[in-house]
């Protein structure tokens, strides 16, 4: 079956360096996202003395940590709405190239 | 206990949620509609769906009940749902709504250069995900008719009454009102159980929590247990010493010892004990701490579970194809995090408050003191409503209710059209009838959503029957745990991989799927076999269900089953993968006019 021309954007040099450039962003923000989620079930099976230690008031470490999830969850959520629209704007430019290949 | 502002309000909700349906029966007009409401829901009317989708009776009784029952352990369920949601606006959310399908077999098909075989696997997993959902949905709107209204129709228990009064609504709203009456229903669904649990939780705060948790006293819990049981082992060690160094000697002398002078060991009572440390069994269990619930390696896999088992629910993802662009997409799933985070910090303050509260104030109200033992709930579950009552009285208790049946039918409702378009679009309209009029389409996603209803209304009234309830204390939250597990095994290895990866192939996809979602179901229906007691302990069988979540083991092994077939099956990359890439990573009028070239591409090729 021969490619029909629309085929080769997916070999544009654009798209490649766009991919990349997601998975350099994504790969590290994952890795943290992981690291930090599973630190709190880690942390409560091997250190339960530290997680039950009074921090603020009479409120203990498990608590905070369990609530921090929460705001972890919103404050990598808007780094990445933040990022999306570089990735956006290269992916117009994607868009753009195609069409001037196409015109010409 | 018959409660008139909880029959009055639930009745209302459903009228209301019929009346939607009626107005919005007329868009139905064609499958994009009906499956996907036209493609135009705006980011507020979503996210909000999408949380209607995603509280369930579980997430709305169930947080604050574990909360109040279990301490820091009762947060996993916020935390993990909240999570949850992080993988998909990472990985999922715009690439998924970019490809533009309409559903994950749809994704399948395409992906993998048109393969049917991965289509119809993908269909078979989205029914069996659907109705492990929809199970817990139909046991919650069992028991909570049970506990809230209270009385049986037609010659059946209350609980049959609320299974069957559930699928009926359910059944003709989802038929008539298509994705876009469900859409705007759950929407209200929403701001009904929302508005529910933020009256609890004001009235909490208001009143003070309490200090129950920084007290650091042993954890103590009610259950049910017989004489026998209770005058089990030598003296000084019985279950009988333990309750009476807890209860008070009031309690204790009613309870427990009044019912032991009869001398009947095969009669019941109500006790009061402190609870074990499982994960740490030398330390006190105390509300402070987590290791309640569940041993190390049960905790670690049921985490796991959690947060990954959104990104396969397919109630959930087909919700971001209904959004006009991937941006929106976006946008949706921030609004849905922060209406997550709010939510489950509301339902854990009401699961501690529920600790100062009942001890207080139960006594005073004569059907809250028959649901307590010694100032402490039988069914943990049941905190929201009974707070409800304590602190805002009748009307508080008939809210409440109102946001219990709005939370299942929100859930159910998603349920039945991402179960529908499923049927229908992806089986019906692809291999039985392809030519068939839109009205004939429209009419088997129809008939799909009742079929499902019908399969639903067997399943809610099959498992009091097997012994279900009796064998898991905390039912409803066990099973949506299963669901994410079979969700998360089923097509999170294939969903990530199949994004990312490029060079997976159609034989890892299929290969990881059935590992995925095969595997998980199979360990899920030994620890069935083995809590029900159909395998004895210590057997073969007991071994092999000794784990109550086995995402831990399954999830990997999917990735790797994957990679293996995809590694050893070179060459069989789909002809058109660049095409494919650009429209899961490309823009979105990159991907619709990639997407339209190649439908006219196999146009011409017909």
């Amino acid at each position: 079956m021969s490619q029909s021309p629309s085929n080769m954007i997916g070999h544009s040099a654009l798209l490649r360096q766009l991919i990349q450039k997601k998975k350099r962003f994504l790969i590290p923000m994952c890795l943290f996202f992981l690291f930090f989620y599973f630190s709190l079930p880690v942390l409560i099976i091997i250190k339960p003395e530290w997680m039950n230690q009074a921090v603020y008031g009479s409120i203990s470490l498990a608590w905070i940590y369990a609530a921090a999830q929460c705001l972890m969850t919103l404050l990598l959520s808007s780094i990445y709405m933040l990022r999306a629209r570089h990735f956006d704007q290269m992916a117009a430019q994607i868009t753009s190239s195609v069409e001037s290949e196409e015109i010409t | 206990m018959l409660n008139m502002w909880a029959i009055l309000m639930v009745i209302l909700l459903v009228v209301v949620t019929i009346g939607i349906s009626m107005y919005t029966r007329n868009f139905n007009s064609s499958t994009a509609n009906f499956y996907l409401a036209g493609r135009k829901i705006g980011f507020m009317t979503n996210s909000t769906a999408i949380c209607g989708d995603y509280f369930s009776a579980a997430s709305f009784l169930g947080v604050a009940g574990a909360v109040y029952a279990s301490g820091v352990d009762g947060m996993w369920y916020a935390i993990g749902f909240g999570a949850a949601f992080v993988p998909v606006v990472l990985f999922l959310a715009s690439p998924l709504r970019k490809f533009g399908e309409y559903t994950i077999p749809d994704f399948l098909f395409a992906r993998f250069g048109k393969s049917h075989k991965a289509r119809v696997i993908g269909v078979v997993m989205v029914q069996l995900i659907c109705i492990f959902y929809l199970a817990p949905q139909m046991v919650g709107a069992g028991t909570t008719w049970d506990v809230l209204v209270g009385v049986g129709f037609l010659g059946m228990t209350p609980y049959q009454t609320g299974v069957v009064a559930t699928v009926v609504v359910m059944m003709f709203y989802v038929a008539l009102g298509g994705m876009k009456g469900t859409t705007l229903n759950q929407m209200i669904q929403f701001w009904v159980l929302f508005t529910a649990m933020f009256l609890v939780f004001a009235l909490v705060l208001i009143n003070g929590v309490g200090n129950y948790a920084s007290q650091n006293q042993p954890l103590t819990n009610a259950s049910t247990v017989t004489v026998a049981k209770l005058m089990e082992g030598e003296e000084g060690k019985r279950v009988y010493d333990k309750a009476k160094a807890t209860m008070s000697p009031e309690a204790f002398a009613t309870e427990v010892d009044a019912v032991v002078q009869k001398g009947d060991p095969n009669a019941t009572v109500h006790v009061v004990v402190p609870q074990v440390n499982k994960l740490h069994p030398d330390r006190t269990m105390v509300m402070q701490e987590p290791g309640h619930r569940y041993d190390w390696l049960n905790q670690f896999s049921m985490v796991l579970a959690l947060v990954l088992g959104t990104m396969g629910l397919p109630h959930i993802m087909n919700r971001y194809y209904t959004n006009p662009s991937g941006k929106v997409a976006r946008l949706t799933t921030l609004w849905v995090l922060a209406f997550v985070a709010f939510f489950y910090i509301m339902s854990s303050v009401v699961g501690l408050g529920g600790r100062r509260f009942l001890p207080e104030l139960a006594g005073a109200d004569p059907t809250t003191a028959a649901l307590t033992v010694d100032g402490v709930l039988l069914k943990s579950d049941q905190i929201l409503p009974v707070l409800g009552k304590l602190l805002f009285g009748e009307f508080g208790l008939g809210y409440v209710a109102a946001g219990a049946f709005a939370a299942m039918f929100s859930t159910v409702g998603g349920l039945l059209i991402a179960s529908a378009a499923s049927w229908g679009h992806d089986i019906y309209e692809n291999y039985v009838n392809p030519n068939a009029p839109e009205w004939k389409k429209v009419m088997v996603g129809k008939i799909a959503v009742v079929a499902m209803s019908l399969f639903s209304l067997l399943v809610g009234l099959g498992i009091p029957a097997i012994g279900l309830d009796t064998a898991y204390p905390s039912l409803i939250a066990m099973m949506v745990t299963w669901a994410f597990a079979v969700s998360g095994g089923a097509f999170v290895p294939m969903l990530l991989s199949s994004i990312w990866w490029k060079k997976t192939t159609r034989k890892g996809a299929i290969a990881g799927m059935i590992v995925g979602g095969g595997g998980s179901i199979f360990f899920i229906l030994m620890n069935i076999l083995k809590e029900t007691g159909v395998f004895a302990a210590g057997s073969f069988g007991a071994t092999l269900g000794s784990l109550a979540f086995p995402s831990i083991f399954i999830v990997p092994l999917s990735f790797l089953t994957i990679y293996l077939v995809s590694i050893t099956d070179k060459n069989q990359m789909p002809v058109y993968v660049n095409n494919i890439w650009a429209r899961i990573h490309g823009s979105d009028e990159l991907s619709e006019r990639i997407r339209k070239q190649m439908k006219e591409a196999d146009q011409r090729s017909a």
